[in-house]
């Protein structure tokens, strides 16, 4: 007999992958050592214990491949930088060539086409009356809106009292229709649902007719059958007591017999 | 362990698709995600027994497939060679742990618990109860397993691989496989008769 079998070839005959004579060698082994077929019995159960780790369900994230038609180029970020820096010195050109200026003065950051206009003391008086102008304008602005604006509110007036007037002739219009019209339909609903207890009243006692009639067929039968049966009981009762009573007879002349047959040897007995 | 089912029937029969997503075809590639999310996923599960790693492992996965895919030379390989990138992913993220470089920001898993569903739904509460008690035995033996343990046992047990493809995987002996595995086993044993499951003490039916 040889030695115990290495790791290996109990792994490979725990799963039935050993054939022929290495198999039959594992087998005569593990025939005389029952502590070697003890353990392999424990790999056994424990290869079963492991199907209690069930798999788990998992969700498939929405995994969508495409690739990118633009090429790898096009993503780097330097090449994005590098074009936003192109746009830039575009228009940096462009705006030198039209002539945009931006300047800082003591009243805060110029851009415009040119340099800032300069002031001068002949601006002060044109612009108090441009104020004056400006301020005019603005009143005769603010009168006109202020009589146009009464002038609406006159109108809204009027248009409120006479749509209240005929809202509320309408209301009145509709109320008293709709009471006719209610009225009316109460009426008619009475009507119908007269009409339909009529009608069930009248299918009901049909059916009430039926039911009866029905039931005092039933009822016949059932007295009928159980008077049968009743009967049929009484016969069996009156057949017993019959037999009964012819055995009864067939005893008691039995017993007479015997009475007469001792009686008759005694008194032999005593005339001898 | 694992059954068979059209979805195994259609990864077996999935060499048309590797073919096609060699050569570039995006729905093909979309394919083959579908039919081996749930096996990378759970084979990342059963190995960290953490669900927001195994969704991290699974990603970084199908993200080295799409890149990598090209050069696969043999379409009959596809299958060690994706549990390939899976362990190696794997590994690296032991690594970075070890280094104390990730954090994990999951909680404890009751949540996500409700999504595991026993193998057979047709058994009654009694048994599903003591299955999931088991399986919670079960996890814990399994982490107490080294990795290299631990990745032979879920690829054998769980994934279905053969020997010769495990060994192809991690690219090491067939019967460092098996040694391995025997290890593995071993102590697993042993982690059961320390809280008394036996197959004395244990029904299984059918």
């Amino acid at each position: 007999m040889k030695g115990k079998p290495d790791e290996s070839r109990l792994i490979s005959f725990l799963y039935g992958e050993l054939e022929g004579d290495e198999r039959k060698e594992v087998e005569e082994y593990l025939e005389s050592q029952p502590e070697a077929r003890e353990e392999l019995e424990d790999f056994r159960h424990a290869r079963k214990t492991l199907e209690t780790f069930a798999d788990r369900e998992v969700v498939e994230p929405t995994i969508i491949i495409s690739r990118d038609e633009n090429g790898p180029l096009f993503s780097k970020p330097f090449l994005r930088a590098l074009a936003v820096a192109a746009s830039v010195t575009v228009l940096m050109f462009f705006s030198w060539l039209l002539g945009l200026n931006m300047t800082m003065t003591g009243q805060g950051l110029y851009i415009g086409f040119g340099g800032p206009s300069k002031t001068d003391e002949s601006s002060g008086t044109e612009r108090k009356e441009l104020t004056e102008m400006v301020n005019s304008a603005v009143k005769e602005m603010g009168d006109k809106m202020e009589a146009r604006f009464n002038g609406l509110e006159n109108q809204i007036g009027l248009i409120r009292t006479e749509s209240g007037e005929n809202i509320d002739g309408a209301v009145k219009k509709a109320m008293y229709i709709s009471q006719d019209q209610i009225r009316d339909y109460t009426q008619q609903l009475n009507s119908e649902n007269k009409a339909a207890i009529q009608k069930l009243f009248d299918m009901n006692k049909e059916d009430q007719d039926l039911y009866l009639q029905a039931m005092l067929n039933d009822f016949t039968d059932y007295i009928e059958k159980r008077r049968e049966a009743d009967l049929e009981m009484i016969d069996l009762y009156f057949t017993e007591f019959k037999q009964d009573t012819e055995v009864k007879q067939l005893e008691t002349n039995q017993v007479l017999a015997s009475i007469i047959d001792q009686v008759s040897s005694t008194s032999k007995g005593e005339l001898e | 362990m694992c059954a068979e089912t059209l979805l195994d029937i259609a990864m077996i029969h999935s060499d048309s698709t590797i073919e096609k997503a060699r050569n570039g075809e995006e729905k093909a590639i979309n394919s083959l995600v579908g039919l081996w999310y749930k096996r990378i996923y759970n084979y990342s599960y059963r190995y960290f027994l953490d669900h927001d790693t195994a969704m991290d492992m699974t990603q970084k996965t199908f993200i080295s497939m799409y890149r990598n895919i090209a050069g696969l030379k043999d379409t009959a390989r596809f299958k060690p060679w994706l549990y390939r990138i899976v362990a190696n992913h794997c590994h690296d993220e032991d690594r970075r742990a070890k280094r104390g470089l990730t954090i994990s920001f999951s909680r404890n898993t009751g949540e996500v618990e409700q999504f595991e569903k026993t193998a057979d739904p047709g058994i009654g509460p009694d048994r599903r109860l003591q299955n999931d008690e088991m399986g919670e035995i079960v996890k814990e033996a399994l982490k107490a397993l080294s990795p290299e343990q631990r990745e032979v046992v879920i690829m054998k047990e769980y994934e279905g691989l053969k020997f010769r493809e495990i060994a192809e995987t991690l690219e090491v002996s067939e019967n460092t496989v098996k040694s391995r595995l025997y290890y593995g086993l071993n102590s697993l044993k042993k982690a059961l008769k320390a809280r008394s499951i036996t197959k004395e003490t244990t029904y299984y039916e059918g």
